[in-house]
């Protein structure tokens, strides 16, 4: 098998125009895309910043005066209903979320308004002003105090309600909210080691996307959003010149040779998907580091944030492989190479302009981003591009299984198409 | 040791093969000879295994390779008609590539690929690309590929074609040196006679798919052992001549050649005279004649009706 890699990288590499396309040439566009649109950018680069409301729907002196109230009703010594009180402003689950989402911190990223009625809220929501409500309940201080104090089920949430055209913002708000949720449980349980229970504030989550955690970082600069851009386009270039290199090998009669050898098709069929898949990797690997040493494109990013650009990149390469597998099965079960042609000459363009390689196509409309995430390239770029912005891994998650479940599709496919055994 | 039975290729219309039958005993040197369309190419790729034949079975120690490919595939070099090499490799990545594939590896694995590069006599220019070889090396390399797992048998379909003499007549040594020195078998396929006359102890001729005669080169020299090839040269061309000689009644084919004509016909003692007589008629001037023992060449011109190549 190393032979056959061996084989398929000398020759790919020693064809100048080939690594002209696969290296030069996205490497040439980094650089000025970055360049062009890094100074336009500078304030408001990938994602604009979120404009969402916060509705009080409680007063939090009524809270706890009913929550006194209540604590004396139960009987409690005086002593420890002061002790109670005074401590309840600090774990008051409305008001941490308030200050987090005012925090400085967050700011590029989410603008929180407050004083907003629901209705008028309701209303921005619909004109677009805002994309999320988040709304703190009428009562929502005083049950989740009582869960803590008294061991209650708590019977009202907070509600989080997003427009949820944007994937992405979605999943940032989201993020914000369950990330405070289960900070807060974490916080509360460990504070009250006098047994109480830590609350259960559910998010209803219902109507978008999956839960994502955000821990705020830079947004995208434009040279990572080129860099990336750039690199899972020109790595799609890969597929179509492996198999293009393939045909080569049947034209040249190649191929027939090593069928007559004993080599089995199978065997020839995987080599492709390996060699596809680990140029893939070499490509994007010196992309990638070409564009941080060059342009500081990933300054100060952690050991972490490498491990998963690592898996992404990794899992992308296996789709690009089985992409390679598939056309080769084509170019060679039909013995005509058009199908790369095709592929390289059309299909990689829509792929990339709906993937966002080009502009952040959510700008355009949210639908052509939904399309996008279901071409290889776009969705890993928007794994690429969550992970930059420091989502949790398993936020990136969705769209790796989504680009590995199209490689098991592809390969499978490849293998049905192709010839077992013989040439004719 | 090598048998083909009622092979038969169909490809829609076309009957490529149409049952040829066919054998090679180990150590023999064997030639296929047939001219362009003949089916030599498609009955030497159902032989190594890499198309099914319509019908018909390959046998190689009496069981079917169709059935057990993995029975033949180690034993057989084949050398394609085509060039079948990476452009852009060398020839020693070349070599190395095909040896790896058929197992060799380490020092074995160099130690044959100097050796056959020894013998296709292109040790010195191993480095370079196949791309910026001549034809004739690109040839030789062509052959060194099939070598490489010393192979029982070796298949040549048209080692030669497009080369210049030299390049030829080296491989031809090459070949020879093989058959005899190392007891390898081959089939040599080519549409040149003078090759398989100087390489092959038995010839098969084919035509339109079909074995149209086999044997000895002597036993197929012997079909023309009634008739005479007589070549006669003219000052000018002159198609008169050909209709009166081909109204002759010993003379059963003439074809034009270079400054005359070729004749083959029934021996007789005055036929010569009668050449001589004919042309005059018609005021040919004869500059020469010459008198031939038959080649494969005409062997096959008796059978066909057809030159070999045009
Ligand atoms: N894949 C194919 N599809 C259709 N017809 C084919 C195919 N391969 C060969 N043929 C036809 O079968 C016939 C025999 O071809 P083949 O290549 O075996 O001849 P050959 O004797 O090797 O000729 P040459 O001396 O030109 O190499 C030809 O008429 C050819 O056109
Ligand atoms: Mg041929």
């Amino acid at each position: 098998m190393w032979n056959m890699l061996k084989k398929d990288f000398l020759t790919i590499s020693r064809d100048r125009s080939e690594v002209l396309v696969l290296l030069v040439m996205p490497f040439v566009l980094i650089a000025i895309l970055g360049f062009a649109l890094g100074g336009i950018n500078q304030e408001n680069q990938g994602i604009a910043e979120i404009p969402i409301a916060l509705v009080m729907s409680q007063e939090f002196d009524q809270e706890l005066a009913a929550f006194e109230q209540r604590l004396e009703q139960e009987g409690f010594p005086i002593e420890m209903i002061n002790q109670v009180i005074e401590s309840a402003e600090a774990i008051d689950p409305a008001t941490m979320l308030k200050d987090l989402l005012l925090t400085p911190e967050l700011e590029g990223t989410i603008n929180t308004e407050i004083g907003y009625q629901l209705t008028e809220a309701q209303q921005a929501l619909q004109d677009d002003e805002i994309a999320a409500i988040i709304t703190i309940p009428d009562q929502f201080s005083y049950q989740t105090l009582s869960a803590i104090y008294l061991d209650e089920e708590p019977k009202v949430s907070i509600e989080v309600l997003v427009q949820d055209y944007e994937q992405i913002r979605s999943d940032v708000i989201e993020s914000v909210v369950t990330n405070f949720v289960d900070q807060y449980n974490f916080e509360t349980s460990i504070a009250l080691a006098t047994g109480g229970e830590a609350i259960e504030t559910a998010v209803n989550t219902e109507g978008f996307g999956e839960t994502t955690y955000l821990s705020t970082q830079e947004p995208v600069s434009a040279f990572q959003y080129y860099t990336i851009g750039m690199a899972v386009m020109f790595a799609l270039y890969v597929a179509a010149t492996v198999s293009s290199n393939a045909f080569k090998e049947k034209e040249t009669h190649v191929f027939a040779r090593l069928m007559v050898t004993g080599e089995k098709p199978i065997r020839y069929l995987i080599s492709k998907a390996v060699s596809a898949t680990v140029l893939t990797a070499l490509q994007l690997a010196i992309l990638f580091v070409l564009s941080g040493v060059l342009f500081q494109t990933f300054a100060n990013q952690s050991f972490s944030f490498w491990l998963e650009m690592s898996v992404i990149t990794l899992s992308f390469a296996l789709t690009v492989g089985s992409v390679a597998t598939l056309l080769t099965a084509i170019a060679l079960q039909f013995n005509n190479d058009a199908i790369s042609a095709t592929f390289s000459g059309g299909v990689v363009t829509i792929f990339a302009f709906l993937g966002g390689s080009f502009t952040p196509v959510e700008q355009i409309s949210p639908v052509i981003r939904m399309l996008g995430n279901w071409t290889p390239n776009g969705a890993v770029m928007t794994a690429y591009l969550q992970t930059i912005q420091g989502l949790s891994f398993d936020a990136v998650m969705p769209m790796i299984y989504r680009v590995l479940a199209m490689s098991i599709v592809f390969i499978s496919v490849a293998v049905f198409i192709f010839p077992k055994r013989r040439l004719a | 040791m090598l048998e083909v039975e009622g092979l038969k290729k169909t490809y829609k219309a076309t009957k490529a093969v149409d049952g040829v039958q066919l054998y090679l005993n180990h150590g023999e040197s064997v030639g296929l000879l047939g001219p362009n369309g003949a089916g030599k190419s498609t009955t030497i790729s159902m032989m190594s295994t890499l198309i099914t034949p319509t019908s018909g079975d390959v046998r190689y120690n009496k069981k079917s390779v169709l059935k057990h490919p993995d029975i033949i595939r180690p034993v057989l070099g084949v050398v394609p008609q085509e060039i079948a090499l990476y452009e852009e490799l060398s020839a020693y990545e070349n070599m190395k590539f095909f040896g790896k594939i058929y197992g060799l590896s380490g020092k074995k694995l160099e130690k044959k690929v100097d050796e056959v590069l020894e013998l296709v006599g292109l040790s010195d220019r191993k480095k370079e690309r196949i791309k910026r070889y001549s034809g004739g090396m690109k040839r030789r390399i062509n052959i060194a590929v099939a070598l490489m797992h010393e192979p029982e048998v070796l298949i040549m379909d048209e080692p030669t074609v497009g080369i210049d003499p030299q390049s030829r007549s080296y491989i031809l040594d090459m070949v020879r040196q093989l058959n005899r020195e190392k007891g390898m078998t081959v089939l040599y396929t080519s549409h040149y006679m003078e090759e398989v006359e100087r390489l092959c102890d038995r010839v098969y001729i084919m035509d339109h798919g079909h074995i149209i005669a086999s044997g000895t080169k002597e036993e197929l020299k012997n079909i023309l052992s009634g008739e005479e090839t007589v070549f006669v040269e003219v000052q000018q061309m002159a198609p008169g001549l050909v209709e009166k000689l081909v109204a002759h009644e010993a003379i059963q084919k003439v074809t034009e050649v270079e400054k005359g004509y070729k004749v083959i016909a029934t021996k007789g003692e005055d036929l010569l005279a009668d050449i001589f007589k004919l042309a005059s008629t018609i005021d040919v001037k004869i500059t020469g004649i010459h008198v031939q023992t038959p080649t494969l060449e005409d062997v096959f011109l008796h059978l066909t009706g057809r030159k070999l190549r045009d």
